[in-house]
């Protein structure tokens, strides 16, 4: 009967898939994720014209038991340099970025600790080993105005940019390091300054960042922004 | 039309060609639920997914005669390329973990198994059950979040607007309301991303099963869902700032994590029925002045 071979091809062609979706998966047990880095000594204390100055109140993310599943290390330093411009600095790297696991942004975080967020844009950071994409915010808490900039490097990508071009761009990361069998990390980098003066901030935190770059190995200078040859 | 209404007498043994289907399917989509009952469905907010699935099997079921009885017609070719795209969609989200590509392709696979099986006339038969999946899918985290904030920061701010109105001392800073002594933080579930998305299920499922002949009836439910969502969010942060504000901070807790998500979706399903009852009489008395 006809259409009994017909609901057996139908089977066939299910089967087949079954076992496709299986043979595609990267193997879990070969999956290499990418080396642990150790941001506390990764970034240097004094670098360039700036040093790190002891704690000043920087804004926590809004929930810690996420950022715990999310991030295996953080880093909160708030650096100083030769005419006493404040700049914060804080780091989040997590070894597993796929799926659900996703970093957590300063857009959600911000507004959540009651801030307002006044502008959010992205935006291009020029340093001598390239561009990156970042996003620059400006929120603010009654009397405290905070300009901030930030970028999310996923896998070996700094993928910031405007919200669609940014999630399709995870996705091709995601892609290319399945099918090579490795598993991406996430680097969240984010400078702020409390300062009223945005352009000001933007160039001070641009220059932080450049210097910053410059004062780290290759390696490192690859593991933060994704800039740099291997 | 005709060819919908002619049922074939179903004979022995037709049915068991689903066999090998009903295979195919089980051991490509057990595994697919089996992950998302583990990592989506135990998540607070997502407990309708099982209940949007059960639906989808009773809808399948209501309409079994389409699948028993013997084909009035098929389209094999296009059923098939539809079901090699759909197991192609599959793969990818399976593999890759893509859980939108790899539940979404159920509907494909459906649509081309009942076009390949049993034709037209089925899939026709069939289409508000293949619709009904979407619910299944669970919205791309990217998409919640980006609609998440914005929401919760209408919620807070009109809520804050109503009680200041009525004499309360609160105020808001982002998703911090501060009501006297008290601060809540607007959780993620107030935004009521989740309830507007059940409530739509809802209220699809049951305009299907009205099946009102008005399209500016139906049309008018489905445009309110989301207004109703919405205003409902707000009733659940007023309420829950009231509690908190005259009986304390732990029962205003025990409010919000046993109650008032319950409580929200009742009141919101409710007024979809009072709207429904006024809108089904104004138009019976149209249709009789006609």
């Amino acid at each position: 009967m006809r259409s009994n071979r017909l609901a057996l091809l139908i089977a066939a062609l299910m089967f087949a898939a079954g076992i496709g979706s299986v043979v595609a998966r990267p193997d879990p047990s070969t999956a290499r994720l990418e080396p642990t880095i150790s941001l506390e000594t990764m970034i240097p204390k004094h670098f360039g014209d700036w040093h790190e100055k002891p704690f000043v109140y920087v804004v926590n993310p809004q929930a810690q038991e996420l950022m715990d599943k999310l991030y295996s290390e953080t880093l909160s330093r708030t650096y100083v340099n030769s005419s006493g411009y404040h700049i914060m600095l804080s780091l989040a790297h997590g070894r597993d970025q796929r799926g659900g696991l996703q970093a957590h942004k300063p857009e959600v975080c911000y507004p959540a600790n009651g801030f307002m967020l006044h502008k959010s844009e992205p935006g291009q950071l020029v340093t001598p080993f390239g561009e990156i994409s970042v996003v620059r915010m400006f929120a603010s808490k009654g009397s405290r105005v905070e300009p901030l900039t930030y970028w999310f490097k996923f896998g070996d990508e700094a993928v910031t940019g405007n919200e669609a071009d940014r999630n399709l761009r995870r996705r091709m990361v995601e892609l290319r390091y399945n099918f090579t069998g490795r598993i991406p990390d996430g680097l969240l980098f984010r400078v702020s300054s409390i300062d009223p003066d945005q352009t000001r901030a933007k160039q001070m935190q641009d220059q932080f960042v450049n210097q910053l770059l410059l004062a780290v190995s290759p390696a490192e200078r690859r593991r933060l922004s994704g800039l740099g040859e291997l | 039309m005709p060819s919908m209404l002619v049922t074939t007498p179903s004979r022995d043994g037709v049915g068991l060609e689903w066999l090998p289907v009903l295979a195919g399917l089980l051991i490509l989509f057990v595994p697919t639920f089996y992950d998302l009952a583990g990592m989506i469905w135990v998540r607070d907010g997502e407990a309708h997914g099982p209940i949007i699935l059960a639906v989808i099997l009773w809808l399948i079921w209501d309409k079994r005669r389409v699948l028993l009885d013997a084909p009035v017609s098929t389209a094999r070719a296009p059923g098939l390329a539809l079901l090699v795209f759909g197991l192609l969609l599959y793969v990818l989200g399976r593999s890759q973990m893509i859980l939108v590509f790899q539940v979404g392709a159920l509907i494909p696979v459906l649509a081309g198994v009942l076009l390949a099986m049993r034709g037209w006339p089925a899939l026709r038969a069939m289409w508000f059950m293949l619709l009904f999946i979407a619910y299944l899918v669970p919205l791309p985290s990217y998409f919640e979040d980006a609609m998440t904030l914005p929401l919760k920061q209408y919620v807070s701010e009109v809520a804050t607007r109503i009680l200041y109105a009525t004499g309360y001392p609160i105020a808001h800073e982002g998703v911090i309301l501060t009501v006297g002594q008290y601060q809540l933080l607007v959780a993620d579930a107030c935004a009521g991303l989740k309830s507007m998305f059940s409530l739509s299920a809802v209220g699809l499922l049951y305009l299907y099963l009205m099946r009102y002949q008005s399209w500016l009836h139906n049309g008018l439910i489905l445009a309110s869902l989301l207004p109703i969502a919405f205003c409902a969010n707000i009733v659940r942060v007023i309420v829950l700032v009231l509690v908190t504000y005259h009986f304390g901070d732990a029962a205003g807790q025990g409010f919000a994590h046993g109650f008032s998500g319950i409580v929200l979706f009742v009141i919101a399903l409710i007024v979809m029925l009072i709207l429904d009852t006024i809108l089904a009489r104004f138009f019976k008395q149209q249709r009789a002045t006609q």
